[in-house]
């Protein structure tokens, strides 16, 4: 592999071989010089362990990494990407069509209270998790988010998006995160935690999440720090919770759209219920001193 | 850092979004090479069974009705070319993991009708 490691003079990742062996060492920094996409390697096989990688960055360079599909057939089991017994960071990375099947999906496999940082990335995934209880893993373990576009899809019992263990470092910043989650929970008593103990600054949420045993569902969507945040995400119902620890700065969240659960957001004076359409009037978010400008996108 | 959203009407479903972000209004990545992968004791998948609700079988395509997967939802599977004793094995819950053939080919892509194009990998 090209390359000596250093941060001016990273490990460039050429191919599919460079990619499964990044593990130069937790001071190492990585950048990748192609796309990985899975479907034209079709080497894998079920079951087959994830990525184990040791590095302190990799840069994705913008590049992608797609079609990775792993399926664990152990319900209890981590079903990951990559795998690693310390903290790194991914930037500027894409991720596309990452589907996990079976197991308790983790995207980066570092345990329990490891955190992955995630600065400038994108990630499309899909899960249909299927860890029993509560104690789940979450989909991005202790993630640390900076600006960053964030997809989850799929079916889960349990899965939180971030972590109840994210009281730590976990957060999101400057990032626009979207679910399309269906929530089975097993139990008629149990609780469903899509972005449960995060801290979701200058962030936005938006989707739909349904659950099949609605009546006792609870779902926590932040319960850490919201602040400048907005969240309009369609839940059909939940059983008491969709809770913040403080609010703070200006918070808005869409009534029409969140019109099943309103009776349970909490009141506080740093988060306005809105309408559809005053959550989309820039002038209407600046009199309330949110922080929003008309605008272009790239 | 972000710290100031922008509007455009055409981005984000025309909530706050950022300047600089490729958001996933009208993105569906899964929607040309999805994959899932069926190996072990198929047709048990991702941790539940396959709940096949319809068998039809035709010349030369076979429909299944298949829920708990999809979200949940009931989707048309078509398995092109598969013969009435492969599709009775998957069927067969209790069946060992086998390699499906057609034409001395491994049958290794499935169109779920209406929906995505699933890759299966399958192992013995």
């Amino acid at each position: 592999m090209r390359g000596t490691g250093i941060k001016t003079d990273p490990f460039i990742v050429e191919n599919y071989d460079d990619f499964c062996n990044m593990k130069g060492g937790n001071d190492k920094y990585y950048r990748l010089d192609t796309d990985i996409d899975f479907s034209l390697i079709d080497i894998r096989k079920p079951d087959d362990p994830p990525v184990s990688v040791i590095f302190k960055e990799l840069d994705g360079n913008n590049h992608t990494i797609s079609n990775y599909c792993r399926r664990e057939s152990n319900n209890e089991n981590v079903n990951s990407l990559f795998k690693s017994g310390s903290e790194f960071s991914l930037k500027n990375l894409n991720f596309s069509g990452i589907y996990f099947v079976g197991g308790n999906t983790q995207l980066c496999d570092t345990g329990n209270s490891i955190a992955v940082y995630y600065d400038s990335c994108r990630i499309e995934i899909k899960i249909a998790d299927t860890y029993p209880n509560l104690n789940s893993r979450p989909v991005f373990g202790v993630g640390v988010f900076k600006d960053c576009e964030i997809l989850v899809e799929g079916t889960s019992k349990y899965t939180k998006i971030l972590t109840e263990y994210a009281s730590l470092k976990g957060s999101f910043n400057g990032c626009l995160v979207k679910v399309n989650l269906h929530f089975d929970n097993p139990s008629s008593t149990s609780s469903a935690y899509p972005l449960c103990g995060t801290n979701f600054l200058y962030s936005g949420l938006v989707g739909k999440i349904t659950n099949s045993k609605s009546a006792n569902t609870n779902i926590k969507l932040v319960d850490k720090r919201c602040m400048f945040s907005y969240i309009a995400v369609d839940v059909d119902s939940i059983g008491s919770n969709f809770t913040a620890g403080s609010w703070e700065g200006v918070n808005f969240y869409d009534k029409e759209v969140m019109a099943n659960i309103v009776d349970k957001m909490p009141s506080n004076s740093h988060l306005f219920a809105l309408t559809t359409e005053q959550c989309k009037d820039a002038d209407y978010l600046q009199s309330i001193d949110f922080p929003c400008l008309w605008g272009e996108s790239v | 850092m972000r710290e100031n959203f922008i509007i455009n009407p055409d981005r984000n479903n025309g909530y706050p979004t950022f300047s600089d972000v490729r958001d996933f209004t009208g993105i569906n990545s899964f929607k040309n090479l999805s994959m899932m992968q069926l190996c072990g004791n198929y047709p048990q998948y991702s941790g539940w069974n396959f709940e096949i609700n319809t068998v039809k079988h035709y010349s030369k395509l076979t429909y299944f009705s298949i829920s708990d997967i999809n979200d949940g939802y009931p989707i048309w599977l078509g398995l092109y070319g598969l013969d009435f004793k492969t599709i009775s094995d998957i069927y067969n819950r209790d069946k060992t993991a086998q390699l499906i053939y057609f034409k001395n080919q491994l049958v290794k892509t499935v169109y779920f009708r209406e929906k995505n194009v699933y890759k299966l990998g399958f192992g013995k």
